[in-house]
């Protein structure tokens, strides 16, 4: 999930940088005063997450959780996401920091994405299987948006497109699938005992 | 309080880190080389070390040289044969295993390399025995005992920091998370600021 520093070209770079300095103010300025805590919770649960191995036959992955962040902060998650991936990049090396802005990039826009497929509709759902559902859709699609815009970072830096997105879809179908059921799960719950926060996003979007 | 429900998340997350079951998968495995002999133990990160496990091991290029198996201690004991990097690898199944280079340089002097092993037996004489009868030593018998001496030293210090980089890691996951809610005051006071 995490690109390390040397593997993109120039171009690639700033563009990713360019676009995650305008996301994360984008982010900043319609952040909410009250929703500054949500923001700082969320953002460090996705800096720890990332550093929880968990086994799963043959190897072992870990969590990235940026399908909910995007499904509760919205565009909040643009800085949430900014923060914690720069710290795993100072402190643990996870990604490299010249190569912070695409990493930046690749996992919140996913994040935002699924904020707008899937938080009206989890919102709304009354069914608890149906809150499930749309909970696995936004962690799983974060997923699946995140590998692509990662291969796609690595293709227009001159790798071949094809293997690459072989290499890395098929490593990330646990993860995909892991990720969803712990969103749906995270979803379905919040329903139950704290609605009201996904009743009102970080942002008002509508 | 809706943010208790995130704490809680926070804390579970944070907790779960430390969970010997998270951590499974790291499996350790600490060797050193005194002379010609590797030794050393597979251990779990909470210091309790695994018994019968297979320890693979293998030249640098993944050419399999011998399987041992660790004894009621956790440890395991090799010859070298040959003066070469070898790669240690500890496998406890489901995708735990860890893994442990012995450089070359670490090994004695006095043992044949691979490449002139390759060509044709140019077999390295023996220490002459009759050195021990005269109670003087040959340059290669010092560097043996000298090697011996310096890796038996060295050995509490290499543990030492191998828990001490254990140390670091958790030191640096709170640090993170202190560092996140700093950033989230400093949030604050700007808008405060901003509001006045």
């Amino acid at each position: 999930m995490h690109i390390a520093d040397g593997v993109l070209s120039a171009p690639v770079l700033i563009t990713g940088i360019t676009l995650s300095i305008a996301g994360v103010g984008y982010g900043l300025q319609r952040l909410d005063y009250e929703r500054i805590p949500q923001v700082a919770v969320l953002s460090s649960a996705f800096f720890v997450a990332s550093l929880i191995h968990l086994p799963i036959g043959f190897s072992n992955i870990h969590l990235v959780l940026n399908g909910l962040l995007g499904l509760i902060l919205g565009w909040a998650a643009f800085p949430a996401l900014a923060i914690a991936l720069f710290l795993q990049a100072i402190l643990f090396g996870f990604g490299g920091m010249s190569s912070l802005g695409v990493n930046v990039f690749n996992m919140a826009l996913p994040a935002i994405i699924c904020f707008y497929l899937c938080h009206h509709a989890a919102r709304r759902a009354q069914h608890e299987s149906l809150q499930f559902f749309y909970g696995f859709l936004a962690g799983s699609l974060a997923i699946v948006f995140s590998t692509c815009l990662i291969a796609l970072s690595l293709f227009l830096s001159g790798e071949g497109f094809i293997r690459v997105i072989q290499l890395i879809f098929l490593a990330h179908i646990p993860v995909m699938v892991v990720e969803g059921i712990i969103t749906g799960f995270i979803v379905v719950f919040l329903q139950q005992v704290r609605p009201e926060l996904l009743a009102t996003p970080v942002l008002s979007c509508d | 309080m809706r943010l208790n429900l995130y704490v809680k998340l926070l804390i579970t997350l944070l907790f779960l880190n430390w969970l010997p079951a998270v951590h499974a998968h790291k499996v350790k495995l600490f060797a050193t080389v005194i002379g010609d002999k590797i030794e050393g133990y597979v251990y779990f990160p909470g210091g309790e070390r695994a018994q019968s496990v297979t320890v693979k091991i293998a030249f640098i290029d993944n050419q399999l040289v011998e399987t041992v198996t660790t004894n009621e201690h956790g440890e395991f004991q090799f010859h070298a044969k040959y003066r070469a990097t070898y790669r240690l690898i500890a496998d406890i199944g489901e995708g735990h295993f860890a893994e442990y280079i012995i450089d070359s340089n670490e090994l004695s002097d006095s043992l044949p390399t691979l490449a002139t092993e390759k060509q044709p037996a140019v077999s390295s004489p023996p220490p002459a025995p009759t050195d021990q009868e005269n109670h003087s030593f040959s340059q290669q018998q010092l560097i043996d005992l000298i090697e011996k001496a310096v890796s038996k030293q060295l050995k509490p210090l290499r543990e030492q920091l191998e828990t001490y980089q254990e140390k670091i890691f958790i030191h640096d996951v709170l640090g993170g998370v202190g560092y996140i809610f700093g950033v989230m005051g400093l949030l604050f006071y700007i808008a405060k600021q901003r509001s006045h």
